[in-house]
């Protein structure tokens, strides 16, 4: 063998936002195999099923190979592609944008970024956004709603301040680790290790999933509740600790606005002259302003009633206390079906072991009442002192590149004129989220309100299949004046597009990122196969022939680089001079942020809320019209909330955990990773499978109503009998839609008769403060197919 | 001399195929063949369940229950103990009885040099199956090719969660020796008596061991 022939390239993975250092071994052009690298800090040689499964991903024959423009009518079964050269895409998508742009409005053209994963879409969308803001467009679509809302984007900002940051727990310092609904052992594969390591030296894991999904399976402790009803056990949680003394009352005191006085009457804070905000001095009896920050002689009051110049009013914690105090853990056995002694016991064990820390994903962002349970389970890290400590719960931001998005380019109160502000959602345009749920662009296409919505770009991302209500997402795309769409794979949607436009794998793409312990240029570790262009050349030619050429650095995309990278003082040039790149320590992690000085005030810098500090209760929330504190609300649609759809359909459907294998819709063409889990399937408890007269293996038929009760849809999957679910709920595994050649499994499709579970849900049961789409708790039946 | 092993930890592994597709990366295996595979195993009624996940390989026997059938001398073990199968002397042409005779149901056929991709072989599948010869009997072999030039099976280098330890059972101070005569790692089936050279560790009885802990630096000659 040659082995002088084979060039060692380092560079990372990009299928999911961990980002693993890997090592590419190529020879004569060509990828002998990718590796973990044992030299990365985030994955110390270890490497997940997708980023192993490279070779077979970018040398797969059904790859997208150049780009098309149909010829015959949408709706038609075949949409007659064309091969057509990349000028002639490029050209006609500017000609279209500039048309539609000069006819409607830039507001009309969508921009729509999917996931990360196949094409780096968590590195590339922030030029994706510059292209939007220079278009003039407010509309930009993402994944939040489905994914990370209340997490990390944008988080809770209003509570918080933690906008766009992301929970970054100290897994060798924690002692305490509580999940919910974050298949974090799979889904965060150089994390696994870390937890298991802490597990191993005596750190208790606890997890919160409806589903034994593999973590879970791990934990010390799993506790199942009813989908939906998490909130309810949070609230239970609170409950426990503040019954049995075991608040932090020093750090509420100072660092949160629990002593706020808040008005009996209105629900607003106690404000005079000069001072926003009051608390109740206790040793002196008389009220206080709480700005800036406390001095000595002042203690304030956390509990009691109050009257402020006639006022009569309490301290916000009061308010909190008396709402969770019907919340006992005997009440939430009832919402949530989890025992009151494994809520009190759980409860217990978090407040008592220090430090604690907690995260959560999905499972949270798939529901009704998402917003307040984040909210609520963030605030057990407040009120228990496990704040943005080492090992609790703490935040942080990716590495501070150059902002490149170039929101400065919309145009004055751009907010207002998006469909996020035009649809009510008045915390989201209080933040300027632009990136907004993929149901109101269907929702604008179909019926012209606020104004119409007539073309669209799609980069990676798979909206015949990764959006609820598949059918409504189908049938807006078909009214589309224009729509291209971008992939590796050819996907549901494409039937609905104007051109499609074969896209790079990440593999072949290049980039900038910090993969620790490196500041890294990312170059392709193969050339793109076939015509496929990296979604970044995508952007900045089409950017060019859009008339935006310079604010695109003309076009030169090691300029862009180099601009991204100012902040670190070196250059694309120097990365590649010594391979695998520059060595980059980031500042240590601060801990303890809202209590650093300021400079210029001297005085605590507090954290970025409207109060300044955290905010158990938010003043801002309630002046826009929803509720200050995160009060319990059953899940929509439920069995408790809906139980007219119960009737009929008596089942709960329930989708979410991701195995390691998948990225969400991604891969399933990938024959080694197809071996491994071959069909699409649905889980359904032995006891419910037996009364059905369902045996393991058989093909079933889940069916769903819409709102009003009438069929929703439907889908065919294979029935998996576990007793990894409660009798009642069913679970069904997203992203199936696509066939694998090699082991002759055929494409599903997106609709009735597919392996869709999106097809399931009418997407009208939505969370009113983020607009994330009631998911996880919807009513089902099944029959043998 | 060495005897290369391996300790398998069922505690840490969560069923994620890394290891599986590992191996298929690193010895381009054929459609069909997997030298590894994960058994998952329910048990209890929900809420009060349980599921682990255990993979299973070779066990890379010293009482090699394959070789005492093979009508041939294609079983063989080589360097650190490693049960070698040489494709030009396996002649049974994929209806060989080492394949029952193994206990551990981990030998597979070869049942043709068939790409992955309909008419159409990847550039590493080109290169790589010269290796494979149609109808012979194949299983894991720890990455001979890879232990023997100092490195580590690729599945324990990918296991993303550390489930798996790769050490020589000869030296004695070793992680992997020390586990074994601790008897906090056993055979998967002891009453074989086939004196494998993979165990695995017993339930509890690696927590807190420390040897797992993925901080510890890997021993220095891997």
């Amino acid at each position: 063998m040659s082995a002088n022939r084979t060039e060692r390239i380092h560079s990372y993975c990009i299928h999911c936002a961990a980002l693993c250092g890997i090592v590419a071994y190529v020879k004569d052009g060509y990828l002998v195999k990718v590796e973990g690298d044992p030299n990365s800090d985030n994955n110390a040689g270890t490497l997940c099923p997708k980023g192993l499964s490279a070779k077979q991903e970018i040398y797969h024959p059904g790859r997208l190979k150049y780009p098309m423009k149909r010829t015959r009518p949408k709706g038609d079964a075949d949409p007659g592609w064309q091969h057509i050269s990349w000028d002639e895409a490029l050209n006609t998508m500017a000609a279209r944008m500039n048309e539609i742009k000069a006819l409607y409005g830039p507001e009309s053209f969508f921009f729509q970024k999917g996931s990360t994963g196949g094409s780096s879409g968590s590195e590339w969308y922030r030029f994706f956004g510059r292209l939007s803001s220079l278009y003039g467009s407010p509309n930009h679509g993402g994944t939040g709603h489905i994914c990370c809302y209340s997490r990390s984007c944008p988080g809770l900002p209003l509570h918080f301040g933690n906008r766009g940051l992301h929970p970054s727990i100290d897994y060798e310092k924690t002692n305490f680790i509580l999940l919910v609904g974050y298949n974090i052992l799979h889904t965060e594969p150089p994390l696994a290790r870390k937890i298991l390591d802490a597990q191993q030296r005596g750190a208790k894991l606890v997890v919160i999933d409806p589903v034994l999904a593999p973590t879970a399976a791990k934990a010390d402790i799993w506790l199942a509740p009813r989908p939906g009803t998490d909130l309810a056990l949070f609230l239970a949680m609170h409950h426990v600790i503040i019954h049995e003394g075991l608040v932090d009352a020093d750090f509420l005191k100072y660092w949160t606005n629990a002593p706020f006085l808040v008005r009996d009457d209105n629900g607003l804070f106690v404000s005079s002259d000069g001072s926003p905000y009051l608390v109740w001095n206790t040793k002196e009896s008389a009220p206080q302003p709480a700005d800036p920050w406390f001095p000595s002689h002042v203690e304030p009051a956390l509990n009691g009633s109050y009257s402020v110049n006639g006022i009569s009013c309490r301290p916000a914690w009061q308010l909190f206390t008396d709402m969770v105090e019907a919340c006992s853990p005997e009440w939430a056995e009832k919402m949530t079906w989890v025992e009151a002694e494994d809520i009190r016991r759980v409860a217990r064990l978090y407040a008592n072991t220090k430090p604690a820390s907690t995260d959560w994903y999905n499972g949270l962002h798939k529901s009704s009442n998402g917003y307040y349970t984040a909210v609520a389970l963030a605030l057990l890290s407040v009120v228990t002192g496990n704040w943005d400590v080492p090992g609790g719960l703490s935040f942080e931001s990716d590495p501070t590149f150059k902002d490149v998005k170039g929101s400065q380019h919309l145009p004055e109160g751009w907010i207002n004129n998006s469909l996020v502000a035009a649809a009510g959602f008045k915390a989201r345009a209080y933040n300027k989220e632009y990136v907004g749920p993929m149901n109101l662009v269907a929702d604008a296409i179909l019926t012209g309100k606020p104004y119409p919505i007539k073309g669209m770009l799609a980069l990676a991302s798979g909206m015949g299949t990764s959006n609820p209500n598949s059918k409504k997402m189908m049938d807006a795309l078909k009214q589309l004046d224009f729509l291209v769409m971008g992939d590796i794979w050819e996907t549901p949607a494409m039937a609905m597009a104007d051109i499609i436009l074969p896209c790079a794998t990440h593999w072949e793409s290049e980039f900038v990122n910090y993969n620790p312990p490196y500041l890294m240029h990312r170059r392709p570790i193969v050339e793109p196969q076939h015509e496929a262009w990296p979604d970044l050349k995508i952007i900045f030619e089409l950017a060019k022939r859009l008339g935006f050429g310079k604010e695109f650095w003309d076009g030169d995309i090691k300029k862009a680089f180099n601009t991204m990278l100012e902040p670190f003082k070196v250059t694309v040039d120097d990365l590649d001079a010594s391979p695998p790149g520059v060595r980059y320590a980031p500042p240590p992690q601060p801990y303890r942020r809202y209590a650093a000085t300021d400079e210029k005030s001297g005085k605590p810098k507090g954290v970025a809320t409207p109060t300044g500090k955290l905010e158990l209760y938010s003043e801002k929330l309630k002046t826009l019209g929803y509720g200050p504190l995160p009060a319990w609300k059953e899940p929509e649609p439920g069995p408790v909330s809906t139980p007219d759809l119960f009737r009929e359909f008596p089942l709960i459907l329930s989708s979410g955990f991701k195995p390691m294998h998948w990225l969400h819709g991604q891969l399933r063409a990938v024959p080694w990773l197809r071996e491994c889990d071959k069909e699409p399937s649905v889980w359904i408890n032995r006891r419910t499978a037996q009364k059905l007269g369902i045996p393991e293996g058989e093909r079933v038929m889940v069916e769903t109503p819409k709102r009003d009760g009438t069929i929703q849809g439907n889908v065919v999957l294979k029935a998996v009998l576990t007793e990894a679910v409660h009798p009642q709920v069913i679970y069904i595994p997203y992203g199936w839609w696509q066939g694998c050649d090699s082991l002759a499994l055929e494409g599903y499709g997106s609709l009735d008769g597919s392996a869709n579970v999106n097809n399931l849900y009418d997407d009208s049961f939505t969370d009113p403060v983020s607009g994330t789409i009631g998911m996880v708790s919807y009513p089902c039946r099944v029959r043998k197919e | 001399m060495a005897r290369y092993g391996l300790a398998i930890d069922p505690s840490r592994c969560t069923g994620c195929y890394a290891c599986i597709i590992a191996c298929k990366s690193e010895n381009s295996t054929l459609p069909g063949v997997s030298w590894i595979r994960i058994e998952e195993k329910e048990e209890g009624e929900f809420p009060k369940v349980s599921k682990t996940w255990t993979p299973v390989l070779c066990m890379q026997c010293a009482e090699m229950p394959c070789e005492q059938v093979c009508p041939t001398v294609a079983i063989t073990r080589g360097e650190g103990g490693i049960v070698l199968i040489d494709p030009q002397s396996c002649v049974c042409d994929g209806a060989g009885p080492c394949l029952s005779a193994c206990p551990y149901g981990v030998l597979q056929v070869n049942q043709g040099n068939r790409p992955y991709f309909r008419d159409y072989l990847t550039p590493h599948e080109k290169q790589d199956y010269e290796v494979h010869v149609q109808g012979a009997v194949e299983k894991c072999d720890l990455c001979y090719h890879r232990v023997v030039a100092g490195m580590q099976p690729s599945c324990v280098q990918a296991c993303p969660s550390k489930a798996m330890l790769f050490g020589d059972l000869d030296e004695r101070a070793g992680d992997l020796a020390q586990l074994v005569s601790r008897g906090q790692a056993k055979p998967l089936r002891e009453d074989l008596k086939s004196d494998p050279s993979v165990f695995y560790i017993d339930k509890g009885a690696g927590k807190g061991s420390g040897v797992f802990e993925s901080g510890l630096p890997t021993p220095s000659r891997f």
